[in-house]
């Protein structure tokens, strides 16, 4: 069975700091994976490096077979692998609905050209973008919003904003960076909740990043550990649960329950 | 031909001009160091001071070093109001403090003609005669310009090394954040860097008036090579500002003796956006974020 | 299908959307009739020549604000200017082109000049690419003054031929008139269809949130150099427009204080909005013209201008207008 996502022993230095040191993990369609570890253990240089924001210093990583490894992040999320970011989520001054049009950007198969005329076939072609950015908002409970300004959204508001232009740009694997973090425990169970929907009805593979440890055991099919830079453990919760390895790391460094 | 005699010549020339660069561009790095402003008001304060030494030396007659003190102490205090009154409120915005300080120049540049004339005004050596060693002459102007520049670096050194006042600033330039937690009054020290900034760059003027000539103009070219010294050494950083004056004076003298004045500038230019391009942060810059 | 008006704040009866709608087209016929008709208005050839700068100096502010949608200020915009001078000129000079190619060749050469720059500059932001703009504009102005074999350094090229339609040479302010009057149509009618299309979108959100724009798929780096490679294309257009209708030119005809006055105009208008660069030129070009009489207090006056906006009206007078709209439209329709 061939994997949506292939991570190949990947390595990232900074000057003298090694941030990752031969992580490899994959990720298969209808998967949600988890990818957890104690601060500091290179979870957030992980995305970067995959997400094409970073490059590894070492290391190949395939999506769908085809390898993504310096290509822009423009190009990657044509390709299919969406990324969602921890902080600075959408576009402050846009409305709600503007924000997802862009998230479309890459998905509207309009003639760039053809936008500047305003041609029948590009009105035709954005009126149906606009329709599924607008369903898009819909099941993220945002559309009596769509007019509102996103800075002018609650904080929960702007984390499914964020998700919903993820979601424009169609991805077949989701990339979630702490969707959960600030939210409280209703707030952060409610969006459990939606990332399960959403991974039903859009069928896409998802990969988070999280420190919500009942979030991710309850959501993620599976787990990748990750510290100081390696991973450590894989499995599915039940195992990592109980995996020795994990329990001493996290105890070690600081615990986000 | 004799080439050690050029070399020596070149060499001093390259020292003099890079005090005044070192001066220019440690007072605007500082700035942007603490408050992250691009100040390109930087060289009307220069071509004030040039102002100042320029009346009270020639026409008021007062000893040169009392000259420099009050073209310290008037750019400085001017400077502090500046900054009070018209960049403060650009504080969380970069971009539109950059655009208010191209306004401020574009006021004292105009105001400056308006009051004093376009035309250039000559302005006499401090120290006449000349230093021999061996087949080497060195005028006395020009040695004292350096010594003088080299004072003013040292005590500001001092000042921002020893005194407690020197050492909030350098807390405000690291970490605005934690600063304020511990209580340093950043309201007070913005408009004081300032001041200080604005006073090195007019001691710098009041310093080379005899060297160029005095008259409104005279502040542009200081200021851009304050942009390329910082550059350079790095934005924020002050022995970049330092290393990168220095060299930068010499790289112009030198290229200036061999090839001409034009070349010499264009050079100095394609090598700054060759940095910037390569290295953003300069060769001693603090990594931005 | 949504009405492509510009963000009016749709609250209120179908009555007042249905006026909101025509609103704009309207105003635009009148203004265009109005500009139109000016000519015969005056008998005064200064206003005449006031109308040709306000225009021109319109297409430059229009054009640096296109490179401000993507977040970046070139401070050496008027080298652009300058270069597509020089370029027309040179070229109807010394390969006796026709001004009208040689404009179209400028715009082209320019367009491409800063395709290939821009790669490079473009990596840069903010105060960064301030500054290395600064620069540029600097190394443009030494090479234009020394290389004299071929610009003539500081004594200029004279004689440059006016623009020539159809053999019908446009000799005089009036006929330029209306010849810059098209072209300032033609430009701002081509920035508004670009910023209303699927370019503008992108560009918005480069300016926004850059990160969150590369992750949504738009190659902020290419749409970067599109902004600036356009705008400065059009500028290069209209500084060969302006060459051939003030017929000489000099290194100081277009300098590092030029650049300031276009990004002054754009902030005095209003740099987040189209028509803000309009504005800003519509309002400071007269005034060095009208305070001709007091040397240097002029440029104080257009400073002292630019800090006043900044500090209370940073969105320039497009917000004094929009809010004033607002308030007039607001009392009228249905709550």
């Amino acid at each position: 069975m061939t994997a949506l996502l292939q991570v190949d022993a990947i390595s990232r230095r900074f000057g003298g700091l090694m941030a990752l040191k031969d992580v490899s993990f994959s990720i298969d369609k209808g998967e949600i994976v988890g990818l957890i570890g104690p601060n500091g253990a290179g979870k957030t240089t992980c995305f970067n490096v995959v997400s094409g924001v970073m490059s590894p210093s070492s290391g190949a990583i395939r999506f769908e077979q085809k390898s993504i490894v310096g290509k822009k992040p423009s190009t990657i999320v044509g390709e299919g692998l969406v990324r969602t970011f921890q902080a600075t989520t959408i576009f402050p001054d846009a409305t709600v609905i503007e924000n997802v049009m862009r998230g479309a950007f890459a998905t509207t198969p309009v003639s760039m050209v053809g936008s500047i005329f305003n041609t029948r076939a590009a009105r035709t072609t954005l009126s149906a973008t606009r329709k599924r950015c607008e369903a898009l908002l819909e099941k993220l409970s945002l559309m009596p919003l769509r007019h509102r300004l996103a800075k002018e959204l609650s904080y929960g508001g702007q984390r499914r904003l964020g998700v919903a232009i993820a979601l424009a740009a169609q991805p077949k694997l989701l990339m979630l960076d702490e969707p959960v973090a600030g939210l409280n425990p209703e707030e952060a169970a409610d969006f459990g909740r939606l990332i399960r929907t959403l991974h039903e009805t859009e069928n896409i593979a998802i990969l988070l990043v999280e420190h919500h440890m009942r979030l991710v055991m309850g959501l993620c099919h599976r787990l990748v550990v990750l510290d100081h830079g390696e991973k450590i453990a894989e499995g599915v919760p039940a195992e990592i649960r109980t995996n020795r390895k994990v329990i001493e790391a996290y105890l070690g460094a600081e615990e986000v329950a | 031909m004799d080439y050690s005699i050029l070399l020596a010549q070149a060499a001093l020339n390259g020292l003099v001009i890079g005090a005044m660069y070192m001066l220019m561009a440690v007072g605007f790095t500082l700035v942007f160091g603490i408050m992250r402003v691009v100040n390109f008001a930087h060289g009307e304060f220069y071509m004030l001071g040039a102002f100042t030494g320029f009346f009270t030396y020639v026409h008021w007659e007062m000893p040169f070093v009392v000259c420099l003190a009050i073209a310290a102490l008037t750019s400085g205090v001017l400077g502090m109001l500046v900054e009070r009154t018209l960049i403060q409120p650009f504080r969380s915005d970069e971009m539109s403090g950059m655009i208010a300080t191209l306004a401020i120049s574009v006021i004292i540049q105009n105001g400056a003609v308006m009051l004093w004339g376009p035309v250039p005004r000559a302005m006499p050596d401090i120290v006449t005669g000349t230093l021999t060693i061996g087949p080497f002459s060195f005028s006395w102007s020009r040695l004292v310009v350096i010594a003088a520049a080299a004072l003013i670096f040292i005590a500001f050194w001092l000042f921002m090394q020893r005194t407690r006042l020197g050492r909030a600033m350098r807390a405000v330039a690291q970490d605005t954040e934690t600063a304020l937690i511990q209580g340093i009054r950043v309201n007070y020290i913005y408009p004081l860097a300032f001041g200080m900034s604005v006073a090195l760059a007019a001691l710098a003027g009041a310093l080379m008036g005899p060297v160029f000539s005095v008259s409104p103009f005279v502040g542009l070219t200081p200021m851009l090579k304050a942009f390329v010294v910082v550059i350079l050494g790095g934005l924020g950083s002050v022995p970049g500002a330092v290393v990168g004056g220095l060299m930068l004076g010499m790289i112009e003298s030198f290229t200036a003796t061999m090839f001409g004045s034009l070349v010499s500038d264009i050079l100095q230019l394609l090598l700054v956006i060759l940095i910037l391009l390569v290295r953003p942060a300069g060769l001693l810059g603090q990594r931005e974020a | 299908m949504e009405g492509q008006v510009a963000s009016a704040v749709g609250q209120g009866g179908s009555r007042l959307a249905a006026r909101r709608r025509f609103l704009p087209g309207v105003a635009i016929a009148a203004l265009l009739a109005a500009a139109l008709a000016l000519p015969q208005l005056t008998a005064n050839q200064f206003y005449v020549h006031l109308a040709n700068l306000i225009l021109l100096n319109s297409i430059f502010a229009v054009s640096l604000g296109l490179i401000a949608t993507v977040g970046q200020i070139s401070l050496g915009h008027a080298a652009f200017v300058a270069a597509g001078a020089y370029i027309s000129a040179l070229a109807a000079l010394s390969f006796k082109l026709p001004p009208i190619l040689g404009i179209v060749l400028a715009g082209l050469v320019m367009g491409l000049a800063a395709v290939l720059l821009g790669k490079i500059l473009l990596r840069l932001r903010g105060v960064y690419f301030v500054l290395v703009t600064f620069l540029a504009g600097q190394v443009f102005t030494l090479v234009v003054l020394n290389w004299e074999s071929v610009t003539h350094g500081a004594n200029g090229l004279i004689g440059i031929p006016a623009i020539s339609l159809f053999g019908f040479p446009l000799s005089t302010r009036l006929r330029f008139y209306y010849f810059a009057l098209a072209a300032f149509v033609l430009v701002v009618t081509f920035v508004w269809a670009l910023m209303r299309s699927q370019y503008g979108r992108a560009f918005r959100s480069i300016a926004e949130n850059i990160r969150l724009a590369e992750s949504s798929g738009i190659d902020v780096s290419h749409y970067q150099v599109v902004a600036f490679a356009l705008g400065s294309g059009i500028a290069g257009a209209a500084g060969a427009a302006m060459v051939h209708y003030v017929r000489f030119l000099s290194p100081d005809s277009f300098t590092f204080h030029d650049s300031v006055a276009y990004i002054t105009m754009l902030v005095v208008g209003g740099r987040h909005s189209m028509i803000g660069g309009v504005l800003g030129a519509l309002f400071l070009t007269p005034l060095p013209e009208l305070l001709r009489g007091f040397v240097g207090a002029q440029h104080i006056i257009y400073g002292a201008i630019l800090l006043a906006v900044l500090m209370f009206i940073p969105n320039g007078l497009v917000s004094v207008g929009k809010s004033l709209l607002a308030k007039v439209t607001d009392t009228e329709g249905p709550e």
